[in-house]
Order: C-alpha cells, then sequence, then structure tokens
C-alpha cells in the first residue's frame, strides 16, 4: 500500500459547480519527493493544501479521497484532524515573512507545536527546539531561539519554518514553492536541507514548483498540471528525457538554454470559468487533432510508470 | 567612444540608516563601479539582492544622485546639461520593473498610462499618442481593447506588456529592465524575454537587464556584469561566458543555478553562506568568508578589478 493516495480530488469554489482542480489521482511511496509542477493558477498550491485539509476561503472538496498512511484524510472528524496537522503531515510555505508571527520570537514558535503535540516539560522543550534548529542548520541556536522573524536573514527565515514544520516529527511534507522568495544560493542551500532530510529522516516531501530546474533537482517523481487537471506523470528522470505531452514537451524547450530558447509557448492558460469541454490544451497546442476540440482527453497510462492526458497517445 | 549610450565611471553611492532610533549609520551600496553602455547593447547585471545592483539602475536613469563619480548620457555629463538638453535626453532613459501590479497606477486606465509619459515628452497632441499606442500595443502583442481597461482587469503576463508598452512610447535608447520576469511564470517570462529580443534588433535598443537569474541573464546580455557587495566582481562577454575561468563567485552562482537539463543530483560543495550586510563588510575580498579558494591575502587586500583579455574583467588574486 502507498504511503499517500490521492484518490480523485476535486476541489472547486463552494456552492459553484466548478472544479479548480479536477480528479487529481496520485500516489506516493514512502520517502519519495513527489515534484508538482505547474502555472500559476494550475491548482497545485491548492492541491498542496488539501493533503492537509486546508482551504483557502470559498473553496472546498467536491469529492475525492486523501488516504495517509491508511488514514482517510477526509472520512476523520475535524478534531482528529487538528492532530494530524503538524504531527503527520506539516507544510512550508513561500515567503517565511508572511507566514511567521512577528511577535513572537522563533523560539516561542516552536515551542507552540511541542506544546500541542507533545507532553514535554519546559527544560526539554527548548532543548528540542535547540536540537531542531541545529537541525535545519542555523547557527548559535542557544541565541537565535530569541530572535524575532524580522532579525533574520531571509535563509534562516526561512530555515526557521522548517524547523517549526519538522518540531511536530511530521512523516510527510508539503513544499509550496519554499524557494520562490530566495537568492539562488540560498535557494541550493534549502533545496539540500530538504533533500538532507529526505535522506536521513525518510521524510515523503509534496515539493511544488514551476520551476523546472528544482523540480528536476529535488523531485524523484513528477506531476505536470495544466488548468487543475495532471496532464503527465512520470519517473523524473523518464519525464525529461522523454516527456510525452505537448504541454510538457514546450515547457521544456522553452527554458532557456545556453543563451537561447527554443520554442515559445504562446498564448495564456484556458479559462475554467467557461467550463471548457474538450482538451483543456487545445487551443495552445502544436498538434492538430480532431478530438481535443469537443472531447476531453483522460489520463491514460502510456507505459510503465508513465501516465499522459493526450489523444496523441489512445 | 561616440556610440556610448550611458556610461558611469568610479561610482560611490552611500546610504545612511538610523539604528536603534538615535544612532546614523552609512554604507557603501556602490563601491568604484564603473560600466559603459553602447548602441544596441545589452548589459545583464546578475547578483544577489544587496549587491546594489538596481542602485547603478537607478543612478544611470537619474533617480539617485551618487555621491562619488560621474554619469555620462550620450557622452556628456549628466551634471554639466543644460535644461534643455536634459528635457531631450531624458526621455532616452526608460524602465521596466519587476512587479506589474506595482508599477501600473490603479486609477489610470491602460490608455492613460501609456499617454501620459508621451504627451509630456513627445507632443501634446491626444490623437497622434492614441495612434502611437495602439502601434506600441501591437508591438507587444495586446489587443488594442486593452486601452479602456484598469491595471487589474489584466493578468500579470499582460501587465508586464503594458510596463514595456509604456517604456516604448516614447521611442527610448535605453530600457533599464529590473527583474523584468521574476514575477512571471516561466511560460510568460519566455514570451516577454523574446519580445525583448525583438525589440533590440528592430529599434537597435540597448537594455541593462538586472536580474538574478542565470538563463534570463545570458539569454538578453552582450555583456554580463557579476555584483558582490556593490562592487563589480567580473564583466565578462556572453560570447565566451561558457568557455572561460570565472570569478569564484559567478562560479558559484552558477553551480547554484538548478539546471533542467542535467539530471544529476549532487550536493555542491561551492554554495555556502551567505551575502554579508554591507553595514559589516568583511576586511579584504568582500567574498573571502564564502570563497573555496581564498588564501591569507584575500582576508587583507581588497583585489581590483582587472583586465584579463579583451573581453574578460576580474576582482580576485587568484586570478
Amino acid at each position: 500500500m502507498p504511503f499517500l493516495e490521492v484518490k480523485d480530488l476535486v476541489l472547486g469554489l463552494e456552492g459553484k459547480n466548478l472544479p479548480l482542480v479536477d480528479k487529481v489521482s496520485f500516489s506516493l511511496e514512502k520517502k519519495e519527493i513527489l515534484g508538482i509542477l505547474g502555472e500559476s493558477g494550475c491548482g497545485k498550491s491548492l492541491t498542496g493544501f488539501a493533503l492537509l485539509r486546508l482551504f483557502p476561503p470559498g473553496i472546498n472538496r467536491y469529492s475525492g479521497e486523501v488516504i495517509i498512511n491508511g488514514l482517510s484524510l477526509y472520512d476523520l472528524p475535524e478534531k482528529e484532524v487538528l492532530k494530524l496537522r503538524g504531527r503527520k503531515v506539516a507544510i512550508i510555505l513561500q515567503d517565511p515573512l508572511s507566514s511567521l508571527n512577528p511577535v513572537l520570537t522563533i523560539g516561542e514558535q516552536i515551542e507552540e507545536v511541542l506544546k500541542y503535540h507533545f507532553n514535554l516539560g519546559k527544560n526539554e522543550r527548548k532543548e528540542r527546539v535547540i536540537k531542531l534548529l541545529n537541525e535545519v542548520g542555523i547557527p548559535d541556536p542557544e541565541i537565535r531561539i530569541k530572535s524575532y522573524p524580522h532579525q533574520l536573514s531571509g535563509g534562516l527565515r526561512q530555515r526557521a519554518m522548517i524547523a517549526m514544520a519538522l518540531a511536530g516529527e511530521p512523516e510527510l511534507l508539503v513544499a509550496d514553492e519554499p524557494t520562490t522568495a530566495l537568492d539562488v544560493t540560498l535557494q541550493t542551500q534549502i533545496l539540500e536541507l530538504l533533500y538532507e532530510l529526505n535522506q536521513k529522516k525518510d521524510l515523503t516531501i509534496v515539493f511544488i514548483s514551476h520551476d523546472l530546474g528544482i523540480i528536476r533537482w529535488i523531485a524523484s517523481k513528477v506531476c505536470v498540471f495544466y488548468a487543475g487537471e495532471i496532464v503527465e506523470m512520470a519517473k523524473t528522470e523518464e519525464l525529461f528525457n522523454n516527456p510525452l505531452h505537448p504541454y510538457t514537451q514546450t515547457l521544456i524547450e522553452s527554458y532557456p538554454k545556453e543563451g537561447k530558447i527554443r520554442k515559445v509557448l504562446r498564448g495564456g492558460v484556458v479559462n475554467l470559468l467557461e467550463k471548457p469541454k474538450g482538451c483543456r490544451y487545445f487551443e495552445r497546442c502544436e498538434i492538430t487533432c480532431k478530438e481535443g476540440k469537443e472531447n476531453h482527453p483522460e489520463l491514460i497510462s502510456f507505459k510503465e510508470e508513465h501516465w499522459v492526458r493526450c489523444f496523441k497517445y489512445e | 567612444m561616440n556610440n556610448s549610450i550611458v556610461e558611469v565611471k568610479n561610482i560611490w553611492k552611500r546610504y545612511e540608516i538610523k539604528r536603534w532610533g538615535l544612532k546614523r549609520i552609512a554604507f557603501n551600496a556602490l563601491i568604484n563601479v564603473s560600466l559603459n553602455v553602447s548602441k544596441g547593447e545589452t548589459v545583464g547585471i546578475l547578483g544577489e539582492s544587496g549587491c546594489g545592483k538596481t542602485t547603478l539602475g537607478k543612478i544611470i536613469l537619474d533617480l539617485e544622485k551618487p555621491d562619488k563619480g560621474e554619469v555620462f548620457w550620450f557622452g556628456k555629463k549628466l551634471k554639466e546639461l543644460t535644461k534643455e538638453e536634459y528635457k531631450i535626453y531624458r526621455p532616452k532613459f526608460q524602465a521596466v520593473f519587476q512587479d506589474p501590479y506595482s508599477s501600473l497606477n490603479p486609477r489610470y486606465k491602460i490608455a492613460d498610462i501609456l499617454l501620459e509619459p508621451y504627451l509630456i515628452n513627445v507632443e501634446k497632441n491626444k490623437k497622434k499618442g492614441l495612434e502611437k499606442a495602439e502601434e506600441v500595443l501591437n508591438l507587444v502583442g495586446l489587443r488594442t481593447e486593452v486601452l479602456k481597461k484598469y491595471p487589474h482587469a489584466l493578468s500579470g503576463g499582460e501587465r508586464q506588456r503594458v510596463a514595456l508598452a509604456r517604456a516604448l512610447m516614447v521611442s527610448p535608447s535605453l530600457i533599464v529592465l529590473d527583474e523584468p520576469t521574476s514575477a512571471l511564470d516561466i511560460t510568460l517570462a519566455v514570451q516577454i524575454l523574446e519580445l525583448l529580443k525583438d525589440f533590440k534588433k528592430s529599434f537597435n535598443l540597448s537594455y541593462i537587464l538586472i536580474s538574478h537569474s542565470l538563463p534570463v541573464v545570458l539569454y538578453l546580455s552582450d555583456w554580463i556584469v557579476v555584483m558582490y557587495l556593490g562592487r563589480i566582481v567580473e564583466i565578462c562577454k556572453k560570447d565566451v561566458f561558457s568557455k572561460v575561468k570565472h570569478h569564484p563567485y559567478t562560479l558559484m552562482l552558477l553551480d547554484a543555478h538548478p539546471d533542467p537539463f542535467s539530471p544529476k543530483r549532487f550536493f555542491s560543495k561551492k554554495v555556502k553562506g551567505e551575502i554579508a550586510s554591507p553595514l559589516y563588510r568583511p576586511n579584504g575580498c568582500e567574498f573571502h568568508p564564502r570563497c573555496e579558494e581564498r588564501e591569507k591575502a584575500c582576508s587583507e587586500n581588497i583585489p581590483q578589478l582587472r583586465k584579463i583579455n579583451d573581453f574578460q574583467y576580474i576582482a580576485c588574486f587568484k586570478r
């Protein structure tokens, strides 16, 4: 049984029949790193949040399941979910400055997690916090626990947020563009830290990003999202070496390589409010297919461990 | 030097900040920076945040005055321009900023946003201005219907196109592009980059491209300038960039860039540490605490930018 299983997850605006994430299914073994790749508005962050049963205002789940380690997240009462959140699944976000509390020291904020999930004495908690800060590579943790978020640099802040996510000793970490706000040298360091945690602590990671380079670097398996759907899914090396879907192909070829852009993806993403009937990539697709205009392709298994949603392969 | 659009010579810029309410601390944002941009040339400035790249852009645009050093517009000293000359030259230097959400006035319709610089700088003729606006919108790939819209009705990519269109309204010679694609998705970024490259050719435009993204800089630039803590540490011609030996900091940036075309998952030994605060500069070479190749001399003396050959200048004792 896979460690994480998402089955036909449909998320959308409350009260309206408008799916923004449509029938997303994937599964993940323990210690794997899943990369979710997609443009903004493609539903990748919504999917990430749904793994913690969290939704932005106005958005809710229509149907589908999330099963973490045999526990069906959406069948649990809210009280049980609170115990799970932070303990089994944790999340780190893009901008640590706005997701950390500015009036509490980072030590206090990490301690809060420990207070909630574990029954520890005051000194034990402090030791634990220092150990956590050490683990994520924050120098002088004894001094740093008394720092406020604004006193830390961007890189240290992101490390503090990772420490907070790790405080509940989660098995699954959702990382929603954790390096976008950082400089490239810090980005490398944070990616290395996450990879190290994955290797040493068997942490399963769902890594959400729009950057092809980062995804190839960190993920062992990739889902490509387009307009709320998975359009392609495969092991990382397979996906980058043999991309099947025209969108994935163009995405890779449009990345500047040695100072040249080989292909440009024209147009914009289809407007989901118009409830497109056919293939959602139809307007931008360079392959002319008859079926795509009216019919919606299904995600099919083209070969072992490689799924694609395109009529070309049916 | 006749075709020089903008040149800065030995620029220093100091800022003062208040710490703990009373005490004023000064720091240098730019130290002895010299740079020349010729007609049709693109200079890409690469560096981490806090390295002074945006300040340099502002000085070139005359939005900030340098404390020491000279700025030349079209070979003439900026300080000595007469009022009339300034009025002619000023609109030749335009800017496109990172965030198209905050750089467009939310209360102006796109038509007004585009017309304003035209009416002030070119001529007071609304009809001709609108014609120009339509022409420019066409160039940046937007339909003329957007003229009646407000910025909030446009997507991020469309807004960035409007920002670019606004810069083109006055037929500039040079555009300072301050992280023009960082706020955009890769597919939109690529569209904008392609437009910029087209304009460079068709209008013989010069750019100063400020970015922390290596592929973006490599795509557009003819010269690549790497800055660290307010100093230029390397200048390299794009054509030879992949072939020559670089400054250790450039090597670090190269190493840090996650390349979607290489499968290797590795731990970089080169990438470490954070950029120091300009308030507390390390002694000697500012980069030495993070440098792999540092020696004793590196912590004592400051290396000057030296010419290696016609294509490369480096500030490092080890090169």
